[in-house]
């Protein structure tokens, strides 16, 4: 029931806010949030699923599943629960959340109460889309995130906010309708009377597909396959469907940047996760090579666009496509190491990259202006700020002892022994590579905006920034920090639930 | 083939005879155009008016209207009251027999009730006609 | 247990007529409209009377199959009282009683408001006559019913050009139709020699040829007059025209309920009295062919639009392209097999979903009107931050219509796509799937302009009608409330078509 209850609440939440006066949103949607950070920690704590949520074997926590309707002879029902893949993201993203929320207290100046209110609506459709298990429930939570998104970067954006909103609308519309069109035609031709995705998965990796549409099997699956990839890399995004991706951030205000990359993009490779390489791993190994193309282009080509970057923000966002190049890598090696890598990866570069986008944030605040060119020396005025800045710029070039570090480390070794990609030292060595174009481009930006002397091109006085505004960075920077040291608080539970994924593919 | 052919025979004469007289009297009649055969035609009288234009106060047709709903109420109301007896006479209930008559004329009573308070049978109250009579007396 | 009388089971539509009487009556006691909120009220209590009989006899199993009497045949199988005239009765009703609601405010200060009233209830009426006729004179009846009421009401307006041209236009392709539609009807009677739908279909069966032609040519122009009435191509012209002219509420009634009512009638009458073998036409092609055609039409046209309320004209045609799948891609299996229930049960349910979601849609520019902001989609800029909970709930009815999951028209277009596939008409899916995909780029263009654009110049809003405002947020709750909600709609309606070919 308390999944129930989180999701209920925050909702509820967010029309309490929607509902309250501008001048206390801000603060009431912050106070609000912490229930459910308490809620997703008390769930941790009382975790106790084995195995994959979809696959025998697996035991779920907190489950429901009540019979919803009936469509076509295809039962959907509510089900929701968590496994060991799930419970990391869910804490991520009421963390998150709250944090975002919490800096966005500064930026946003004007109709707070929608804002806040749709961010604790997005809070709570993101936690139904992890916790979902039944697919037409799981994409109502899917598509209901978009929504919020969509006006938190058409009303709050920068000057192309309109362009950007549309673009990101539309590009991610277009791509859940074909990856629908491809899970559809997968269960349409296979021997279930259920929308629930554990019956789904088990009956497709025991080969119950019959062939449709003049397809055998194994066409149609890999048609599936294509399908569902597509949808899922744009969100991801993995290149060449990344174009949306820049612009987004970059109009988007920073709260909302925090939560576009520190969760909705992980969306993509739970997804990823949950519906191709669980329920497809034969089309995925035989096709690991081409899957592992697009990864490693992703990584080097992301981080050489970053490379190019003038905005500190562009740069950042660039950056988060290299580092989700990382964790479709470690996906497709179906190795223990590389597939639960991938996972611990989408968290730490969940709390990574929201580091990031909010210290650039908060610089921004009181420059009002994102461009390198147009300042230097920024450590002198904002030491705090610039030092945690700091701090997650070595945590995303993978310094040890921090959460990037461990999960690229994951990642590397897993894919190193991959069986599963050809080649996987040399696309390894190539990924590894992009860790080093991440560590120039970084250093670069910083040197030149950061340090040095004292040089602003535009007309603001600089101050010292709020706690409110420096306190989600810290929280950030501790929970980096924490995950870096004892990686295995979420690595023991998602081990074992990426192990039951391995067994046909890793194996074949 | 069959009968159809008929059918199609008589829908051939009767468009193709006026239109054929209309034809053949065209071809064949003198044409002497004049100024007063384009004229309306009155009894013989000089037109006034074009006959466009010319309203007819509106109660007319409320009336008009009105009657032709009393009309069909005595279309029904006749077969209904010739049966009327022997029915009884048979065996059917007074209110199978009489209710459902008795609703009808209920509705088109309610309908003419409204009708009158709505001033339809109010004669000449418009101000337009109220001011031609005016123009017509002085 | 008390036995009702068989003519008891008409009561939902008796309620609406007895309200429209009632109505007259209280208009002739005080003819000055002295007292519009004795009026609204009448209407509204009326409607929900009605409201409350469909929702119970469809509960208690009334007329239907499952745990019911079945089909109630009542005056010599001239009107029938079965699952599916209940649900669309039901469907009226929430329509209707939603419209007199808001008219409450709309209404204020203009003269007639007793007629305007009761013509829509006469109008309701028709159409609840409309769901239940079994014979093709009843049904041609009841259509001339609902539709004489509904011209009058379009022009209600009478000192707006726009209104009366409108009301014009609607008139005279309502006659044409008529006369087609009368047409029609003579020549199956002609072929058959018999009005009933059952001894139609039966009658058609046994022809032998030589009038198979005739009742072919007939059977095509009944499905001509149901196109106007559901405004589908080819007789959609009016649409665009009579809701944009109309009085918004109007607008909102007669795209949301009349068009259920076609829908209502047609689906009735071809599954029940046209035999797909023995009509002489291949009529689920001319469905396949008008769905297409309308829906395509529609939402091409709805995209070029630059008002807000002639968009929602064409969109109510796209979305009668939609209905019509429920048809088109008819499995017309053994009589009272589920299969038969699949698609078209999706075809009511969306018309269902469609009642609320499009008619809290125009009730919002009735809203709009009476504020007057303007017309075109500029106009509307900077409403979200005057006017949230009705810009919320537009926001609500306009993904509800283009169908984006959150909301109830995800599942009903959900349905009756996925009941099309099912039947084996995906290409029918795919083209409805373009459409709604289109759709969403006019539909997102009101939630821009609410939301996002600033607006063009000051406005100050003229007070908060209380009416409208009430209508507008419960037809958007009951868009959202359709979707957790949507199981037993989407049962019932499947049942009830499953039962519809006896």
């Amino acid at each position: 029931m308390i999944i129930e209850a989180l999701i209920g609440f925050t909702f509820l939440a967010a029309l309490v806010v929607m509902l309250a006066p501008d001048e206390y949103a801000g603060r009431l949607a912050f106070g609000l949030s912490l229930l459910p950070v308490v809620g997703s920690l008390y769930m941790w704590s009382q975790f106790d699923a084995t195995g994959n949520a979809l696959l025998e074997g697996g035991s779920l926590a907190f489950e429901t599943q009540v019979p919803w309707l009936t469509a076509a002879g295809y039962q959907i029902q509510w089900f929701v629960g968590v496994d060991g893949i799930s419970l990391p993201l869910i804490v991520l993203a009421t963390v998150l959340s709250s944090l975002a929320i919490l800096s966005a207290w500064t930026p946003i100046d004007s109709r707070q109460s929608q804002f806040f209110g749709l961010m604790l609506f997005m809070e709570a459709n993101l936690l139904g889309v992890f916790t979902a298990l039944d697919f037409f429930l799981w994409f109502v939570f899917w598509e209901a995130v978009l929504v919020p998104m969509y006006f938190l970067i058409a009303i709050w954006g920068g000057p192309r906010r309109k362009y950007a909103a549309i673009k990101f609308f539309v590009y991610t519309n277009i791509a859940s309708l074909i990856m629908f069109i491809g899970f559809m035609a997968l269960v349409f031709n296979l021997d279930v009377n259920t929308f629930g995705l554990p019956a789904v998965a088990v009956a497709l990796r025991s080969g119950g597909l019959s062939g449709a549409f003049g397809l055998s099997p194994t066409a149609l699956k890999t048609a599936a396959f294509a399908a569902m990839f597509l949808g899922f890399a744009v969100k991801v995004p993995v290149v060449p469907f990344h174009t949306w991706l820049p612009d987004a951030h970059v109009e988007a205000p920073t709260p909302a940047s925090v939560m576009l990359a520190g969760v909705l993009l992980k969306m993509g490779t739970y997804a990823l996760l949950r519906f191709n390489f669980t329920m497809l791993p034969d089309v995925a190994t035989q096709y690991a090579g081409v899957i592992a193309i697009f990864a490693v282009v992703s990584v080097i080509y992301g981080a050489l666009l970053a490379l190019a970057q003038q905005d500190l923000k562009r740069i950042v966002a660039y950056s988060s496509v290299s580092s989700m190049g990382y964790v479709i890598l470690g996906l497709v090696a179906y190795t223990q190491l590389g597939v639960g890598g991938a996972t611990f990866q989408m968290v730490a570069h969940g709390l990574i990259s929201g580091l990031m986008f909010m210290a650039v944030g908060v610089i921004y605040n009181v420059t009002h202006t994102r461009m390198v060119g147009d300042m230097s020396g920024m450590a002198d005025r904002m030491p705090v700020t610039v030092g945690i800045l700091v701090a997650g710029a070595f945590g995303y070039m993978g310094l040890p002892l921090m959460a990037g570090f461990a999960a690229e480390y994951f990642i590397f070794q897993g894919a190193f022994a991959s069986s599963v990609i050809p080649v996987a030292p040399l696309f390894t060595a190539v990924a590894m590579f992009g860790i080093v174009i991440v560590a120039g481009y970084l250093l670069l930006a910083m040197q030149r905006t950061l340090f040095g002397p004292f040089r602003l091109e535009t007309d603001y006085e600089v101050t010292r920034a709020e706690l409110h505004d420096t306190l989600p960075l810290m929280v950030l920077l501790l929970c980096t920090i924490a995950l870096g040291v004892a990686p295995d608080i979420f690595f023991t539970m998602i081990k074992e639930a990426v192990t039951p994924i391995l067994a046909i593919g890793g194996g074949a | 083939m069959n009968q159809w052919i008929a059918v199609g025979a008589l829908a051939l004469m009767g468009v193709g005879i006026p239109l054929g007289m209309i034809a053949v009297s065209s071809l064949i009649r003198p044409s002497v155009p004049e100024q007063g055969k384009s004229s309306t035609y009155e009894s013989g009288e000089i037109p006034t008016k074009s006959a466009i234009g010319i309203q007819f106060n509106i109660q007319y047709y409320m009336v008009a209207l009105l009657f032709v709903v009393f009309d069909i109420e005595t279309v029904l109301l006749f077969p209904w009251t010739v049966i009327y007896q022997p029915a009884l006479e048979s065996g059917v209930g007074l209110m199978t027999l009489l209710f459902p008559m008795l609703v009808f004329i209920g509705v088109l009573v309610i309908g003419l009730v409204w009708a009158w308070r709505q001033g339809a049978v109010k004669w000449a109250r418009s101000e337009a006609a109220t001011r031609r009579k005016t123009e017509h007396n002085s | 247990m008390v036995v009702y009388p068989d003519w008891a089971a008409l009561a939902p539509a008796l309620a609406l007529a007895v309200t429209g009487l009632v109505l007259l009556l209280i208009d002739s006691v005080d003819p000055d409209d002295s007292r519009p909120g004795l009026l609204a009220g009448t209407a509204v209590v009326g409607t929900l009377v009605s409201l409350g009989y469909a929702g119970w006899f469809l509960a208690s199993g009334t007329g239907q199959v499952d745990g019911g009497t079945g089909a109630i045949s009542l005056y010599r199988d001239a009107l029938v009282v079965d699952g599916m005239a209940l649900f669309f009765q039901a469907v009226f009703a929430v329509v209707t009683a939603l419209v007199c609601i808001a008219s409450y405010d709309y209404l204020k200060e203009r003269a007639y408001q007793a007629e305007f009233y009761s013509l829509v209830m006469f109008a309701a009426t028709g159409m609840a006559v409309m769901a239940t006729a079994n014979s093709l004179a009843t049904a041609f009846i009841a259509l001339e019913l609902a539709s004489l009421p509904s011209y009058a009401l379009v022009a209600f307006l009478k000192h707006n050009r726009g209104s009366v041209e409108a009301s014009l236009k609607y008139f005279l392709i309502g006659a044409l139709s008529s006369a087609v539609f009368a047409f029609g009807i003579s020549l199956v009677y002609a072929a058959t020699g018999s009005l009933l739908l059952a001894d139609v279909a039966s009658a058609l069966s046994a022809l032998d040829g030589g009038l198979t032609g005739v009742a072919a040519i007939g059977v095509l122009m009944v499905a001509g007059g149901f196109a106007f009435k559901t405004a589908s191509v080819p007789f959609h012209f009016w649409a665009p025209e009579a809701y944009e002219g109309a009085p918004a509420p109007i607008s909102a009634f007669l795209s949301s309920a009349s068009k259920a009512a076609g829908f209502a009638v047609l689906f009735r009458v071809f599954t029940t009295a046209f035999p797909l073998d023995a009509a002489g036409v291949d009529w689920m092609l001319l469905f396949q062919v008008l769905a297409v055609v309308t829906m395509t039409l529609g939402n091409f046209a709805a995209a070029t639009q630059e008002t807000v309320k002639r968009m929602l004209a064409y969109s109510s045609i796209g979305h009668a392209g939609y209905a019509l799948i429920g048809l088109a891609a008819w499995s017309g299996g053994a009589p009272g097999s589920v299969e038969n229930g699949a698609v078209l049960g999706a075809s009511m349910a969306h018309l269902l979903v469609y009642g609320f979601m499009n008619t809290g849609a125009f009730l919002f520019v009735a809203l709009a009107e009476q504020w007057d902001v303007g017309r075109t989609f500029e106009d509307y800029a900077g409403l979200g931050s005057r006017a949230p909970m009705a810009s919320v709930a537009m926001t609500v009815f306009m993904f509800s219509l283009a169908g984006v999951p959150p909301f109830g028209g995800f599942f009903s277009k959900l349905f009756l796509f996925a009941g099309a596939v099912d039947a084996g008409f995906w290409w029918l899916a795919a083209v409805g799937v373009v459409n709604s995909t289109l759709s969403l780029y006019y539909y997102s263009r009101v939630v821009k302009a609410l939301w996002v654009d600033d607006p063009v110049g000051e406005f100050e809003l003229g007070g908060t009608p209380t009416g409208l405002y009430v209508a507008v947020v419960f037809a958007a709750v009951g868009t959202l409330l359709l979707l957790p909600g949507f199981a037993p709609v989407i049962e019932t309606a499947q049942s009830v078509a499953a039962a519809l070919v006896p």
